[in-house]
């Protein structure tokens, strides 16, 4: 015993000063994430203005961190809730008339179905801020609706086949791919734009940090649309056939599109290639879903098989089973999988980062054939559009509660609407940062050899020609009177700024380095040390 | 002098080719001429020392015998010896001793003594580059012998070394001898030239240009004769010096009528002249005046100006120092006006009026009292009063009348001020000629005072002298220390003297003196030159020096010497020399008798100055040495104390005298002319050697500088030591070992697909499971890439497997090793799985994967083979051998029949360790459980394949032996059963294995795998780099015969392949077979990347850190957003930018150091400059109000 107690004193003291220190362990979280990687080592700079600037920069860092961790404390008052199940309960039992008599009035109202017959399926979208809903109905029906007040803001009637609806940067402009081209419409629901580049459109999206419209359709291209400016930035060809499954990351801006021979391919504007391509199924792709952090892929197959990826590495996580191939699939701002097909909806709860064994919400069509769903973004509510009209589910614990005013605002004013949508183009990011890792961007990215050559071989022929139009003028101009004006003293200074026989000269400092270089070594090498006897100096190099 | 430090090399060659030319110019009146550069020549006209001038040397031979000579016929160009000449070897090296350089050292070393006496003079390296270009020649002295000879070689042409160097030092000889006027030497000397056939002692350049060209007579002088231009060499006759042009001679030529015309004029010439002739002879000539020095070229007087000014605006730069720092280290500079930074009291009206008498100070509250007791308190009760007094005393009419008056007066004063005001402003054209007026009167004024007094010294040393002089003058101009106007000493003066500690005091003192001296050098300049008889002029001027002179040490010397000379009877009062007057007022007897007293008198005096000046040097010793000699600086005041004493003392004797002593007062006066000032060390040495040193002197001074200075140069060449060569420290490189892990512990192994799979399907249909659940979860271990044919062999696809999986793989082994559930388990793999199982095999890879997590239910099929290099120990139903595929275990039915049946009787055969919550997980399984059940009855039909579980386990079950496994699985399903029937949508769909076996069917053809692999192989190849591969047509350019691949070829294509192998496996997708990660290079998104870290950073990863931090609103705090993304300079909008103050409160605490100051700059995010002005403490209130 009298052994025994020393170490364990000294294990309590560890753990009393320990538990000191130790600080929630989601803050510590938080605060790590906040903190970005380590920081600068000052100490291997030598440069002692740049050491300077830094500190004082590391400085303001920590300081921001530090309230940023604290500020993040205040800023996420509401937690996320989920349904929990007691004793045999499973939530997949729950039917969602249960689940709406138990949730409050305000929830409950969010669960509903809306019977449109006649010009289904219908095909839906939410605005970033979830507040309205664009419907798309398949023989010509679009709608745009303040859907929680149950306000019908728009309502048009096309008259042709509409394929997929989008909306642009907020709900004052939307886009539908009808039966040949791709149409824009105002609010008022009226069309603006016909977009007659492209025809035959299957599916849209929209790229809101870039203002960028894609579409694919029949001709398997890819168009990338600047809505600010209404150039189209690039098209690419897939070379894959008819595509209409097409997401993007949200992460990296990257496009995704699920191909019929089982590939998936990710796209930039600046590639003409598809920057990944891989192949995930069987069959052909029936539908694609990214999680927000765009950390996560799920695919679904006409094999019937579901498979989460990990998109940073790209490589699969899980493989999941359906017993008929799952048509349609979306992920929830907090990670939520619903999968769906025929008349059936499933949701899946933490099935992206671990396998899950069960689903979460079980959902069954009263009538009608499924034809897409969205979850809402900062509502507990999955959007269907089937063949029959538009219905509602509630899926508590789907959206962020927590809402930043600088991302989306679900209870923007007109003002701050307008207000975010200039600052929204004065954030605008260029099509070109579009890359597969985006944190590249502003870092040192060496380039390969040939294309430094061939960059250093323009700058030169730049260089060389700028130089010689220069001295045409210089010599056009050539007049003895004037000869020292001002002006003529600074051209005359202006023109030295390249000097054609500075490479010239620097590379044979080089070369004449280099040389000294060697021969001073040669001469270390051949020397011959003062104690070496005089018999063995024979064998030293002269 | 740094010159040749820097490249010893060099200045030893050109110091080689000096002295070979100096060889020649040894030769006495031909030196140089011929090698000497212009600067040189230029020089030497300038010394007095004109024996040694070359041109003395020119003959007056007349123009015929030149051309005679020209046009002669030569018989013979050799040099012929005479007939008595005695050759006799002299070694070159012994040609000349070390004696023979002390005694000929000014031949040797000539240009070292000048640099030396420059040096000595304090003056820097540059100025001596300046004065004289062959500063390089300094290393002569070091190597003569063999280089000098050679040299000698060289010029001498045919003539023997030894030969010449006799020339030489017979030369030499003549010169020495010169100067005593030996007759030996003069014989010797013609003999010589006799001999050599050079006219008048031609020498050996002479010589040599005789030999060389035959009109070398005709070129001689730089100028041509004239009467401006005269041969010194004709007037050699009279002067001291020979070949020097005196006054003398100049007014020897005078007759008695003229000389006493010229009157006063002459006398002064006469006087110059004695001080010439003095200067070059016995004594320094007291009532001579010396000659102006020539002022210092422009050049090198500029020169000292600008060194001065450098200095001073050095010191006045530095004290900006820390601001500056601050400034350019500040992230932020905020510029406001600096209006409300200057307090607003600037009238001492309002400094009364702010002025609160305080409670503490007993006076100013007794005062204030007093002042309020009678009303007085304010100047308005007061004016108030006064004005009810005035107003009481008038009428009405008389006090409007006063009001009036008061009124007009006031405006009047007005619109004066105003008048002045704007006069005052007003610069007219007249008020500027007036200045330049005044500007050129004053500096004709300063040109006559300096064309007196001076006189000739060491030529060195005085203009040594001179440049110093030039540099305290322009020092004192800049700082006008002497005026006692900086506001420190203002204040101190108006501080009173009573306050003034010692140390102020002295400073003080020490500027009136600057000032009193700088008058006296004026005024007694004027005196001297005006009339040297009066008395009055010379004794104020004396009188002036009271004040002391800067000079230290040899003050008292110099004091202590004139009184020596009084008391000799000597000095200025000596009346009975020939400094006697002979005419005039002095010369009248009662003066003569009066002058006699006043020089007794004076001897007394003297005495008296002796004594104190010994008690005071006495004691001056003792506090010296009290004081260690550290404290340097108070020793020196207390000489300066003395001095000044001392200098009183002067004064005295000068004043009772009636003339300056002239060793004290004197010297700085004698050697500079209007220049000098200060009168520095070096200038009172000149004088002395002046006073002191004749001809013969300043050759011997020159012999010690020489040998100084080469001793000197030993020394520091012998200091130069070889540099020996740091150690370099090998650099041990330590080779990493990489020890790779055996596989076989964790070898996750899935078996290829089964046939028999398809038999599931039937199970499936047949227990009607139609759960319709859309998914189930395939509950495999590793991620099963459906996609990815799984050979027998593909480990790479197992280890990736086994990577991703792991986990997942214990959650299944776990679930396996569950007794309860392992058969329903297992069933329901089977139900899922039998619809993917058919035919087609298309889902091997899904099948295998999910009978791995079957694991030890023994429902997965084993691999065939599994590689290992050594045997690790049995496995049950493998046998280790070696065969087909190596050495390895194989797959043996009959020996995984019996380990099979070994492992099945256990009921948790594999399930030894896993974790509770996990069965607990496992027993929520729902769908699954019901599939299980409903083809648990087929199960023991089917026909049983074995599949291998997951490594951990290790233990493989088989479907042979798992019949107990069965029974009690079937009983745990039985169990189940009530829960699962809950679960109705878990159910299979109604057509899904209809329709899955379908669409099996219908994809059976499609390879997509194949394709993709062709696809990517495509890009792959596509995107390899493009080394180019050396290639021969067959046929072309070799013999039919000879097709064969050469060598070199072959090395080159698979130097080739190599590359493009490497440039695959460097590939991101290299170990990715369903992914093609294109490579390409993204041009467009290149503008957003760095080639490499942009300059100041010398690292990537430094700079990329740097960047880590987003800068943008979303994510940063407000405060810290404004700190990151503040512009550099900060401005209100129409303030004006001020000029940087100098504040000397900002600038102190700027500059504080120490870790806390520090900390608190660094911590500053904003820096006000408020009026041009660094605010000391301000910059974290400036926050608030920017933004």
């Amino acid at each position: 015993m009298a052994e025994d107690e020393p170490p364990r004193q000294a294990g309590e003291g560890k753990t009393s000063k320990k538990r000191k220190k130790v600080r929630d362990p989601e803050a510590e979280e938080t605060a790590k994430r906040l903190k970005r990687g380590p920081a600068v080592d000052l100490k291997s700079i030598t440069d002692k203005k740049l050491k300077g600037k830094l500190k004082r920069t590391e400085a303001v860092f920590a300081s921001s961190q530090k309230k940023a961790a604290q500020i993040n404390e205040w800023l996420l008052p509401a937690s996320a809730g989920t349904l929990e199940a007691e004793g045999i309960e499973r939530t997949w039992n729950f039917k969602q008339e249960a689940i709406v008599q138990a949730v409050d009035v305000s929830a409950a109202a969010k669960a509903f179905d809306l019977s449109l017959p006649e010009l289904g399926p219908y095909n839906l979208t939410f605005t970033r801020n979830g507040r309205y809903m664009l419907l798309g109905g398949r023989l010509g029906h679009l709608a745009l609706m303040d859907w929680q007040r149950s306000h019908l803001v728009c309502e048009v009637q096309v008259k042709e086949a509409v394929r997929d609806v989008a909306f642009l940067h907020n709900e004052t402009f939307f886009a539908a791919a009808q039966k040949k081209y791709v149409y824009i419409y105002d609010k008022r629901g009226l069309e603006v734009h016909c977009l007659r580049d492209y025809t035959d459109v299957h599916a849209l999206d929209f790229l809101p940090h870039h203002f960028l419209l894609t579409s694919i359709g029949e001709h398997g291209v890819l168009r990338y649309q600047d809505t600010s400016t209404g150039h189209i930035v690039a098209q690419h060809k897939t070379k894959l056939g008819p595509c209409d499954v097409m997401r993007h990351n949200p992460h990296n801006g990257v496009t995704l599109l699920g191909h019929s021979r089982g590939c998936v391919t990710m796209w930039t504007p600046n590639l003409t290639t598809a920057a990944v391509k891989m192949l995930c199924h069987k069959g052909p792709v029936k539908a694609l879903a990214l999680d927000p952090s765009g950390t996560y892929l799920a695919t679904a197959g006409v094999d019937s098989q579901i498979k989460v990826w990990d998109v940073r590495m790209l490589r699969p996580l899980h493989a999941y089973y359906s017993h008929a191939p799952v048509t349609h699939m979306d992920i929830s701002q907090r990670g939520l999988l619903a999968v769906g097909y025929g008349r059936k909806v499933q949701v899946w709860q933490d099935a992206l980062r671990s396998k899950a064994q069960s689903p979460y919400l079980t959902h069954h069509l009263p009538e009608g054939v499924l034809e897409t769903f969205r979850f809402c973004p900062f509502e507990d509510v999955l959007g269907i559009g089937h063949s029959a009209g538009i219905s509602t589910m509630l899926v508590p614990g789907a959206g962020e509660p927590n809402f930043d005013t600088f991302v989306a605002n679900p209870f923007q004013t007109v003002k701050q609407r307008q207000q975010q949508e200039v600052v929204a183009l004065l954030d605008k990011l260029q099509p070109d940062t579009i890359v597969l890792d985006p944190d590249t961007i502003g870092r040192v990215r060496k380039e390969p050899a040939d294309v430094a050559r061939e960059r250093r071989s323009e700058e030169t022929a730049a260089n060389a020609a700028r130089l010689a139009a220069m001295r045409r003028e210089a010599e056009a101009k050539a007049k003895m009177k004037g000869k020292n004006k001002p002006s003529r003293r600074h051209r005359k200074k202006q023109s030295n700024i390249i000097e054609d026989r500075k490479p010239t000269i620097k590379e044979r400092q080089k070369e004449e380095a280099t040389r000294k270089k060697e021969a001073a070594q040669k001469k270390a090498e051949t020397a011959i040390p003062e104690d070496a006897p005089r018999a063995v100096r024979r064998f030293y190099k002269q | 002098m740094a010159r040749p430090r820097s490249n010893n090399k060099v200045s030893k060659q050109r110091a080689g080719a000096g002295s070979g030319k100096r060889k020649l110019g040894d030769a006495p009146h031909a030196g140089g001429a011929g090698s000497r550069p212009a600067k040189q020549s230029r020089r030497e006209s300038r010394s007095k020392r004109v024996a040694q001038d070359v041109y003395e040397a020119e003959d007056s031979d007349p123009d015929e015998v030149k051309h005679s000579e020209r046009f002669d016929k030569v018989d013979n160009y050799e040099y012929e010896l005479p007939s008595d000449f005695e050759d006799e070897e002299i070694d070159e090296e012994l040609a000349f001793t070390e004696e023979d350089k002390k005694k000929f050292g000014a031949w040797f070393g000539k240009e070292v003594s000048s640099d030396e006496g420059e040096e000595g003079a304090g003056i820097g390296d540059d100025d001596g580059e300046d004065w004289d270009d062959d500063d390089e020649g300094e290393g002569a002295d070091d190597d003569d012998g063999a280089g000098e000879a050679d040299d000698d070689d060289l010029l001498l042409g045919d003539d023997d070394d030894a030969d010449g160097d006799i020339d030489g030092l017979e030369d030499e000889d003549d010169e020495g001898g010169d100067s005593d006027g030996d007759e030996d030497d003069e014989r010797h000397r013609a003999m010589l030239e006799d001999i050599l056939g050079a006219a008048d002692g031609g020498g050996g350049g002479a010589r040599k240009r005789a030999c060389r060209d035959p009109n070398a007579a005709v070129v001689s002088e730089a100028y041509p004769e004239s009467e401006y231009n005269l041969n010194p060499g004709a007037a050699s006759a009279g002067g001291a010096v020979a070949g020097t042009l005196s006054i003398a001679d100049l007014l020897q030529g005078l007759t008695g009528e003229e000389r006493r015309k010229l009157g006063a004029a002459r006398r002064l010439l006469e006087k110059v002249a004695g001080a010439g002739g003095a200067g070059a002879g016995a004594d320094g000539g007291k009532g001579a005046i010396r000659p102006v020095a020539v002022p210092l070229p422009s050049v090198v007087a500029e020169r000292q100006e600008r060194k001065a000014g450098y200095e001073a605006a050095a010191e006045d730069v530095t004290k900006w120092q820390s601001i500056v720092k601050a400034n350019r280290e500040a992230p932020t500079l905020r510029l406001v006006s600096g209006r409300n930074e200057v307090s607003r009291v600037s009238t001492t009206a309002a400094l009364v009026a702010q002025h609160v008498p305080s409670a503490d100070n007993a006076l100013e509250a007794e005062v204030a009292a007093l002042l309020e007791a009678a009303g007085a308190d304010s100047t308005k009760t007061i004016e108030e009063a006064e004005e009810q007094l005035a107003l009481k005393a008038l009428s009405l009419e008389e006090a409007k009348e006063r009001r009036e008056r008061l009124a007009k007066m006031r405006s009047l004063l007005f619109y004066h001020e105003l008048k002045a005001r704007r006069l005052k402003a007003i610069k007219s054209k007249e008020y500027h000629r007036h200045l330049a007026r005044a500007a050129k009167r004053k500096a004709t004024k300063l040109a006559a005072l300096g064309a007196e007094g001076g006189g000739e010294g060491d030529v060195d040393a005085e203009r040594a002298a001179a440049i110093e002089a030039e540099y305290q003058r322009a020092k004192e101009r800049l700082t006008q220390r002497h005026r006692n106007s900086s506001r420190w000493a203002r204040r101190a003066l108006k501080r009173g003297q009573l306050q003034v500690d010692a140390g102020t005091k002295a400073a003080l003192a020490e500027q009136l003196q600057l000032g009193q001296q700088l008058k006296r050098k004026i005024e007694g300049k004027k005196g001297s030159g005006d009339s040297d008889d009066d008395d009055s002029d010379a004794s104020t001027s004396a009188s002036d020096d009271e004040g002391g002179e800067g000079n230290g040490a040899d003050k008292p010397n110099r004091v202590r010497s004139a009184a020596l000379e009084l008391l000799a009877g000597g000095g200025p009062l000596d009346l009975d020399g020939e400094n006697a007057p002979k005419k005039g007022l002095l010369a009248l007897p009662f003066m003569k008798r009066a002058m006699e007293r006043r020089k007794l008198q004076a001897q007394q005096e003297a005495e008296q100055l002796l004594k104190e000046l010994d008690e005071q040097e006495h004691l001056r010793q003792q506090e010296d040495e009290e004081e260690d000699g550290g404290g340097g600086g108070d020793a020196a005041r207390q000489a300066a104390d003395g001095k000044g004493e001392a200098g009183g003392g002067a004064g005295l004797l000068a004043a009772l005298v009636g003339y300056g002593v002239p060793g004290a007062a004197g010297t700085a006066v004698a050697v500079g002319g209007r220049r000098k000032f200060g009168g520095g060390g070096a200038a009172a040495a000149a004088a002395a050697a002046a006073a002191n040193g004749g001809d013969d002197d300043d050759v011997s001074d020159l012999d010690s500088d020489d040998a100084e200075d080469a001793e000197a140069k030993a020394e520091r060449l012998g200091r130069r030591t070889k540099e020996s060569a740091a150690a370099v420290a090998a650099a041990a490189s330590q080779a990493a070992g990489r020890g790779k892990k055996g596989r076989k512990g964790a070898v996750a192994v899935t078996a290829p697909p089964t046939a028999a799979d398809e038999a599931d399907l039937d199970a499936a249909i047949a227990a009607g499971a139609a759960g319709r659940g859309l998914l189930v979860a395939s509950s495999d271990a590793g991620v099963d890439l459906g996609v990815v044919r799984q050979d027998g062999g593909a480990d790479d696809a197992d280890a990736e497997r086994r990577k991703s999986g792991h986990a997942a793989s214990t959650r299944a082994g776990g679930k396996a090793g569950k007794g309860k559930d392992i058969l329903g388990e297992v069933a329901a793999q089977q139900a899922s799985l039998a619809a993917g199982g058919g035919r087609a095999a298309l889902f091997e890879g899904a099948a295998g994967a999910a009978a791995a997590a079957g694991g030890a239910a023994g429902v997965g099929a084993p691999p065939k083979f599994i590689a290992a290099k050594t045997f690790g120990g049995a496995r049950s139903g493998y046998v280790f051998k070696k065969g087909a595929q190596g050495l390895g275990y194989y797959w043996d039915a009959k020996a995984a029949a019996a380990a099979g049946q070994l492992a099945g009787a256990g009921p948790g055969a594999g399930g030894a360790g896993k974790d509770k919550s996990q069965q607990q997980q496992q027993r929520k399984d729902d769908g699954v459980k019901i599939a299980g059940t409903t083809t648990q009855k087929q199960q023991p039909q089917q026909q049983q394949q074995s599949k291998k579980g997951k490594q951990q386990q290790q233990a493989e079950a088989v479907a042979n032996g798992a019949a107990a496994a069965t029974a009690a699985a079937a009983a745990a399903g039985a169990g189940d059963d009530d829960e699962e029937e809950d679960a109705p949508m878990m159910r299979p769909a109604d057509t899904g294995a209809g329709q899955r076996d379908l669409i099996r069917q219908a994809f059976a053809g499609d390879d997509v795998e194949a394709e993709f692999a062709e696809e990517k192989a495509a890009a792959v190849a596509a995107e390899l780099p493009n080394v180019e591969e050396p290639s021969a047509l067959p046929g072309w350019g070799a013999w039919a015969a000879q097709q064969r691949n050469p060598r070199w070829m072959q090395a080159a294509k698979d130097k080739a392949a190599k590359i493009r192998a490497d440039a695959a496996a460097g590939r991101k997708d290299a170990n990715l077979k369903y992914v093609v990660v294109s490579e390409k290079w993204d041009k467009k998104a290149a503008k957003y990347t760095a080639p490499t870290a942009p300059f100041p950073f010398t690292n990537q990863e430094t700079y990329e850190r740097s960047l880590r931090q987003p800068l943008g609103r979303d994510f940063n705090p407000d405060a810290a957003f404004r700190d990151l993304t503040r512009p550099a300079v900060l401005k209100q909008s129409g303030v004006t930018i001020a000029p940087l103050r100098y504040s000397e409160p900002a600038a102190k605490q700027l500059g504080k150091r120490g870790r806390k100051a520090e900390a608190e700059r660094e911590g500053r995010r904003v820096m006000t400059v408020a009026g041009g002005m660094v605010r000391a403490g301000g910059g974290g209130g400036g926050k608030k109000k920017q933004q």
